[in-house]
């Protein structure tokens, strides 16, 4: 994460002196005085898959709109500060682009958008999404289900397909159909709080892959996936997960998980 | 082998002794036993808890009280007879407060809300702070405390506002005759979609519902977490008129169309100007 042209990793600032950093969506500025930070962090535009990088460039942002997130944080002289990769706090709900009939398996990719955690000397300050999802419900009806975000852009077949943004994190998500009927595919849920973030050598963000599986009697198995597990070679890995896998959170999640 | 006896003097004093011990293992015992309920049990269940942990903390007392005045050679039938006497009278005058109870005891088994939920009683609205035997205690969101008897609620319409995940806003709108009711559709959808606090599903909802006075009237339904909804109520329809506003959709204020049988206009003068015009 020293890679001077990423976004995440120490901000460095010298005091008394102010940067800017543009994320796809989303801009950070950060100005730094004797013992304290001062973040501005704002979305900037209305295209969640911006492709801008500006990584500490110098002054501050321009146009701060009125309802930017302004943070003074007092802190020891020398307490360093960093901007941390992190994935959304909710599941997210995406789409195929239509509807998907699948008779064995099929690899989709996945974006979702990334949410920025800023830290001073380690403690964590700020937790902000780079673009802010609509939210969504899924579950069978609206007595049952849980609050999750909705991923508007589509699922794609090849990864080549995602628009390469900064401020998005690339999950694989294995669908497997052992049943002899075609399995429709409406909407899947990601458990991206659950997932880790991994670098990979290109500078993208992708989480650990993900397997769901219908069994040959047509049920829908909770997915599979290993935190620990990189999902390509060279990948380093970059955020914990959120959460710790809880089994109730996925029988909830996962209940219904292909609608 | 037998026992050693105590000394007479100090054999008046072992009933006192062994009342005294009673109340200090009460005082040792009943808290522990109160801190492992709260830890184990109560967790389990939910609003009910508080209420029940009053209770075992009475009945064990009780126990320990009972126990000691047998000790000390008080005799328990006269505090039975006394107690059947005592139930009685109580019982006449306490009709409310076992109404209340009973209520109370129905309410707990059923549990039409728990607390912390944010229920509806006749007009009140509050968050639930205590499900109590006798009383719910409601705390209404200009912060003012009530106290709803048990029997109250066992008799009138209890609406729990947060008992789904999410909940349904209807906007009400009327928009004038000459609108095309599918731009009108598309502006709204359009709204919802730009509002990320608006759920994408369940899908919004358009109902076409008259041909009022005024206007053509529709329902325009969203759906929003319960924890965001009053943020969508408040923001929503807001939106709503700043898009029709753009979009040039009338929204009509009441009018009436004043019909005479036809023949020539009817004359109009404005009052109260210099130059009264006329047509």
């Amino acid at each position: 994460m020293s890679d001077p042209t990423s976004p995440w990793g120490p901000l460095l600032v010298p005091v008394g002196a102010a940067r800017r950093w543009r994320v796809g969506p989303w801009e950070l500025g950060v100005r730094r005085g004797e013992g304290e930070w001062t973040f501005t962090a704002f979305p900037l535009g209305s295209d969640p898959l911006a492709t801008e990088l500006e990584v500490a460039q110098e002054g501050e942002p321009a146009d701060v709109p009125e309802d930017a997130t302004v943070l003074r944080v007092t802190t020891a002289e020398d307490d360093p500060a960093s901007l941390r990769p992190a994935g959304a706090d909710r599941s997210m709900v995406v789409r195929p682009e239509v509807p998907l009939l699948l008779v064995d398996a099929v690899e989709l990719y996945v974006s979702t958008p990334l949410w920025a955690q800023l830290e001073v000397d380690g403690v964590r300050v700020l937790d902000l999404p780079t673009w802010r999802p609509s939210d969504t419900f899924f579950g069978a009806d609206p007595t049952d289900g849980v609050l999750a975000y909705a991923g508007r852009t589509t699922a794609r077949r090849e990864p080549q397909g995602l628009v390469p943004s900064p401020a998005r994190v690339v999950t694989r998500v294995r669908i497997e159909n052992r049943a002899s009927t075609p399995l429709a595919v409406e909407r899947i849920e990601l458990p991206v709080p659950l997932l880790s973030l991994w670098s990979l050598p290109d500078g993208r963000l992708w989480t650990c892959d993900v397997v769901i599986e219908r069994t040959a009697d047509g049920l829908v198995r909770p997915p599979r996936y290993d935190a620990a597990r990189a999902p390509g070679e060279g990948a380093v890995r970059a955020a914990e997960p959120r959460l710790v896998a809880d089994p109730s959170f996925l029988h909830r999640a996962f209940g219904a998980i292909l609608g | 082998m037998e026992l050693p006896t105590l000394p007479a003097e100090l054999e008046a004093w072992a009933p006192a002794v062994r009342a005294g011990a009673l109340v200090l293992g009460g005082l040792v015992v009943i808290p522990l036993v109160g801190r492992i309920y709260r830890k184990l049990l109560a967790p389990r269940m939910g609003g009910a808890a508080q209420l029940v942990g009053r209770l075992l903390q009475v009945g064990l007392w009780s126990l320990v009280l009972v126990s000691a005045l047998v000790e000390l050679g008080f005799d328990l039938k006269v505090f039975l007879g006394a107690a059947g006497i005592a139930t009685v009278a109580i019982g006449f005058a306490s009709q409310t407060a076992a109404s209340n109870l009973i209520s109370g005891l129905f309410l707990l088994g059923e549990r039409p809300f728990t607390v912390g939920d944010v229920i509806k009683v006749d007009e009140l609205v509050g968050e639930v702070v205590a499900v109590d035997l006798l009383a719910v205690k409601l705390r209404t969101f200009d912060n003012l405390f009530v106290r709803l008897p048990s029997e109250l609620l066992m008799k009138q319409r209890i609406t729990n506002l947060s008992h789904y995940p999410i909940r349904r806003y209807d906007l009400l709108l009327t928009v004038g005759y000459r609108e095309d009711l599918e731009h009108v559709r598309q502006v709204l959808e359009a709204t919802a979609d730009g509002n990320a606090l608006v759920l994408d599903e369940p899908k919004p909802l358009f109902i076409f519902q008259r041909m009022g006075a005024d206007g053509l009237e529709i329902q325009f339904s969203v759906w929003a977490g319960k924890a965001t909804f009053i943020e969508v109520r408040n923001s929503f329809p807001a939106e709503v008129k700043r898009a029709f506003d753009a979009a040039g959709i009338e929204i009509p204020y009441p009018q009436r169309t004043l019909s005479w049988g036809g023949g020539e206009p009817i004359p109009v003068r404005l009052e109260g100007r210099e130059e009264d015009s006329e047509s």
